[in-house]
């Protein structure tokens, strides 16, 4: 059982804060993603999790145990590093074996590790190679097990997969994914590639400006992003956001675009929602909500018209940029969609709709019509 | 004949410009060679002197053709020069003065390069408040001429009862080449990813474990040129030697010098350029060993491999 709590955790170099108030927290066997851009302190807070840097505030700890002034190798922690730091002059075997030696393990033991490893992993064949000798998919491999022979309580990553290229990238997530399920040990993972992080994670945490954003699962922040940033990193393309105004009409609440007269149903008028009507909003529409429309709009959809500027088919999806209110948008639609330039109606699923503050940035509504009842509404369409 | 006759003339056509740049560039190949040779043997002329020299009898070099080889072979002068040349007052040849040197070059070498070493690697995991001022005064270090540490350094060594003896000379020298070897290794270090020592730390390793275990085997190349570096540097040494032994605690510079300065009645040329060959022996010996490795490791930081 290992679990990580950290607690308000600061750090400052210097003037400059580079993580401010840190509060998370990963029950045993949890995935945890630290997401965000370069430069948002997420590769900073693994280190301090590790003990490689010192923290300036605050508390770690690992099964209630306050770790924050230990070295890293009294936290019982293991970590795979983005440029998988092999030690260049030791073979692959004598690499997953320098930490068991350092630490005075018996040979038999050390052995048998080995083996264990080199199993899980199928890199015995690999074992009297030099780094120099493997390929990029075999250091990590290497590195992984360099990690997993200590059976630590936690797991750090840190952007693991990001040196290597995309098919073999998409390969060793699914392995890291199996990984955890076999071992269900607790892992944190650091990365700024957002698919990484919604495949792997069991709760991410999205941070910018060494702040979290949010914390909660791909799903949640996914579907119900805490403010204006989540929302515009997260999905691939990430929502739309449009300034516009609030108003109320036969109690369903509307968002007239800035500049223009096209409004949107953002659905009934909530508690959230009341105090704000009349006042200034900003409007996300997720791009896969957007589509095509073939006809009438079904329950839990509308319709709205607007220019196709450009269409650029990708295989699976094609992304269409349209025009409306002097804005663009952009529509993920499937490649069946018959497409062409100019004006065309378009279909919007009300669940892909967000509503935030343009001042706080925060969440004020997200519509969950469609999903509520999903059933319902794809019956009602099928008929 | 008429079919095939504009193929032929198209071939033909198509050869002569390829044999011709084929032909020039043999020529300038040629003339590159042909420079290289020139300068290697106006290099290795002197060396060609000295060694024709110290084959002659005394009778062939008074008939005076310096750069002609020996007629008569002779192996006289090495012997002489080796175990019977007049060093100052005492004639023992320089062959006493050789094993001093090797006993005070190979340590102050290793000395120092180690030290050096474990300086270098120590300046590329802190950064502490004045660590560029430190690397600073390092370099400093490099260019401080002999003569200026000259006196003080005497004064330090009767201090400590070093002074005159061989230990006396290899406290100099590893403290000199301190600066040297620390640069040397500080640069190569500083080019190894931080990763690796962060794992390192991670596996549990410290300070000193990191250094043996991960980062001294990694530096093998500028090992090499720290040691041919020091190892040629101490060895050609001549002014702390001069300066801070006597007698037959000299080094093999200094008892070259004495050979050559200390034959009374006639010079005895033959005699003093096989001492001087021989001293130069070692030296030529480390290059032909290790100078691929020299160059390799001179080149280890500039262009990542």
């Amino acid at each position: 059982m290992a679990e990580l709590s950290i607690q308000n955790l600061g750090k400052t170099f210097g003037e400059l804060e580079v993580l401010k108030n840190i509060n998370l927290d990963a029950r045993h066997g949890e995935f945890l993603v630290l997401l965000g851009p370069s430069g948002c302190g997420k590769s900073t807070l693994l280190n301090a999790i590790a003990g490689l840097e010192d923290i300036t505030s605050g508390r770690i700890l690992i099964d209630g145990n306050t770790v924050s002034g230990l070295e890293p190798k009294d936290r019982d922690i293991a970590m795979v590093f983005q440029s998988y730091a092999l030690y260049p002059t030791m073979s692959v075997r004598k690499n997953i074996e320098f930490g068991m030696r350092v630490r005075g393990v018996a040979k038999a033991e050390r052995v048998a590790a080995i083996a264990k490893v080199a199993e899980i992993l199928q890199i015995g064949h690999l074992l009297d190679r030099k780094p120099g000798q493997l390929s990029g998919g075999q250091r990590q491999r290497v590195a992984m097990g360099r990690a997993l022979v200590r059976s630590p309580k936690i797991f750090l990553f840190d952007e693991p997969l990001s040196n290597l290229d995309a098919k073999l990238r998409v390969e060793m997530r699914a392995e890291i994914k199996k990984l955890h399920q076999r071992l269900g040990a607790t892992i944190v993972y650091v990365t700024h590639d957002q698919i990484e992080a919604m495949t792997l994670a069991t709760k991410v945490a999205v941070m910018k400006g060494g702040v979290v954003q949010q914390l909660g699962t791909p799903d949640e922040i996914y579907q119900r992003p805490a403010n204006l940033y989540v929302a515009g990193f997260i999905g691939s393309p990430p929502a739309n956001l449009m300034p516009g105004r609030l108003a109320q009409q036969s109690g369903r609440a509307l968002v007239t675009l800035e500049g223009s007269n096209v409004r949107f149903d953002v659905g009934p008028v909530t508690e959230a929602l009341r105090p704000r009507i009349g006042k200034e909003v900003i409007l996300g529409l997720r791009p896969e909500a957007i589509r095509e429309s073939s006809g009438r709009a079904g329950p839990g959809q509308q319709t709205f018209d607007a220019d196709i500027e450009l269409i650029e088919p990708t295989g699976a999806d094609t992304f269409v940029s349209v025009t409306i209110a002097g804005r663009t948008l952009t529509a993920r639609t499937t490649p069946r969609a018959r497409l062409s330039l100019g004006r065309q109606q378009f279909l919007l699923e009300n669940d892909g709709i967000l509503v935030f503050d343009p001042e706080t940035e925060l969440l004020i509504h997200a519509s969950e019509e469609a999903v509520e009842e999903p059933g319902e509404a794809r019956q009602l369409t099928a008929i | 004949m008429s079919m095939l006759a504009p193929t032929e003339r198209f071939d033909l056509d198509m050869a002569r410009p390829a044999a011709t740049s084929v032909l020039w560039k043999r020529v300038g190949r040629f003339g590159i060679y042909a420079v290289l040779i020139i300068f290697a043997a106006f290099y290795l002329l002197p060396l060609l002197v000295m060694v024709a020299t110290s084959l002659r009898s005394m009778d062939e070099i008074r008939s005076g053709n310096l750069v002609s080889l020996p007629h008569a072979l002779t192996l006289q002068p090495w012997m002489d020069a080796w175990s019977a040349a007049c060093v100052g007052v005492d004639c023992i040849g320089v062959r006493h003065y050789f094993l001093n040197t090797f006993l005070m070059v190979v340590p102050a070498t290793l000395i120092s390069t180690f030290i050096g070493a474990l300086n270098g690697y120590a300046l590329t995991q802190f950064t502490f408040r004045g660590s560029k001022i430190v690397y600073a005064l390092i370099l400093f270090a490099c260019f401080t001429p002999y003569q200026g540490i000259l006196i003080p350094l005497a004064k330090a060594l009767g201090w400590l009862g070093l002074a005159g003896s061989i230990p006396g000379l290899i406290f100099t020298h590893s403290i000199y080449g301190l600066g040297f070897t620390t640069m040397f290794f500080r640069n190569y270090f500083i080019s190894v990813p931080k990763e690796l020592v962060r794992a390192a730390r991670v596996d549990g390793a410290g300070f000193f474990r990191i250094f043996f275990s991960i980062m001294l085997p990694m530096a093998l190349p500028i090992t090499v040129v720290t040691i041919i570096w020091q190892f040629t540097s101490i060895w050609n040494d001549f002014l702390f030697g001069v300066s801070f032994t006597t007698g037959q605690n000299a080094p093999i510079m200094v008892a070259l010098n004495n050979i050559v300065n200390s034959s009374t009645g006639e010079r005895l040329y033959n005699v003093d350029m096989a001492a001087a060959t021989l001293a130069a022996i070692p030296v030529l010996i480390i290059y032909f060993l290790a100078g691929k490795y020299f160059v390799r490791g001179l080149m280890a930081g500039s262009v990542k491999g």
